[in-house]
């Protein structure tokens, strides 16, 4: 339900984006999806396929492109990958750490058939 | 036919992020501290707040914003207390900020201190989103088993506070306080735990005493706070 309404999100915003640089025909979205972003990619991915059927705007691919949570050690700045939910530095055993990546839901970019490419100004 | 990628680079949640934070602004200029209450289903959240609410009495102005998925059950029992609204969502398994802001316009909030917004019960989908609250608490009950930080670590990791209830029950449930403890530094070493049995009004002095300390913490940030040009 929660990736349903994100997918809605999305091609909403696909939408904008290509009326506001007037782009008429968009064949895939590359989204970047932060593993701690609370929304799982197998499930956003069936539910955008299934709103780019149900609103006939095919053919449009997501492609995901998700990135791994990692944060820093306030202690030592040592950046690592946080494996397994483990907020705790690797190198000193420090927990104050903050996250610096992995947490976004991002538009990246769309890919676009250059024949309605009409300008991007 | 060749393909252009067009670079957008769009973060999905801008809007609502700017949404939550002006709100969160607006709260704060009026003095008034917004908390907003995550848990499973029977945690105990809308007890906490009949008992937070018994124990400050006339001495501090709360109101709460009750979230369910359907009936008004939880504002029927909190209303003797203090003033309460109850937001229906239909089936949504979260608060969203426009209901949210919806509910606060109905109250009569000209001397409010504390705003409650007691979520709909779920450790996942409300952990993504930001209702404009200053701070978010978890309440973890010690019938729900001592594993759950580890299995939701998004909740825990982006509440402030973590409060630790039914602990009358603890004699009788195989529930580790030490474990749990360790298991939610692993995931937020910063977070603020407080034990409580809202139920029998045990750690409630605490509770309002964390809470009014972090209003006081507010207030002295939006005095010191630059005026904006």
């Amino acid at each position: 339900m929660h990736e349903r309404t994100l997918a809605g999100q999305l091609i909403d915003q696909i939408q904008r984006a290509c009326r506001e640089r007037r782009l008429e025909r968009p064949v895939a979205a590359r989204v970047i999806l932060g593993e701690f972003s609370g929304v799982e990619p197998q499930l956003l991915e069936i539910a955008f396929s299934e709103l780019v059927h149900e609103r006939g705007l095919g053919p449009l691919n997501l492609v995901l492109e998700v990135v791994p949570l990692a944060a820093r050690c306030t202690a030592c700045d040592h950046e690592f990958a946080v494996s397994r939910f483990r907020f705790v530095c690797p190198c000193c055993g420090g927990s104050d750490v903050q996250i610096i990546r992995g947490e976004d839901l991002c538009l990246a970019s769309l890919t676009i058939e250059s024949s309605s490419l009409k300008g991007t100004a | 036919m060749s393909l252009t990628s067009i670079a957008l680079n769009e973060d999905l949640a801008a809007r609502r992020k700017r949404d939550a934070d002006e709100w969160r602004q607006q709260l704060t200029s009026r003095g008034i501290l917004c908390v907003n209450l995550i848990s499973s289903p029977g945690a105990g959240k809308t007890a906490l707040l009949e008992a937070t609410a018994r124990h400050w009495g006339a001495r501090r102005s709360m109101a709460v914003l009750v979230g369910d998925i359907a009936t008004d059950r939880d504002a029927q029992r909190l209303a003797p207390w203090t003033p309460v609204r109850q937001l229906t969502t239909g089936g949504a398994c979260h608060l969203a900020l426009p209901l949210v802001r919806q509910g606060f316009e109905s109250l009569d909030t000209k001397r409010l201190e504390f705003l409650f917004v007691e979520n709909v019960g779920n450790l996942v989908c409300p952990a993504s989103h930001d209702l404009g609250e200053h701070l978010r608490v978890v309440v973890l009950s010690v019938t729900e088993g001592d594993d759950k930080p580890g299995k939701y670590p998004k909740a825990f990791r982006t509440s402030d506070a973590c409060v630790i209830n039914k602990c009358d029950l603890l004699p009788f449930v195989p529930f580790s306080i030490n474990s749990v403890t360790d298991d939610i530094r692993l995931v937020h070493s910063g977070m603020t735990l407080l034990q409580t049995s809202a139920w029998k009004e045990e750690g409630i002095a605490a509770w309002c005493s964390y809470l009014e300390l972090q209003r006081e913490r507010l207030l002295q940030s939006a005095t010191e706070a630059p005026r904006p040009a």
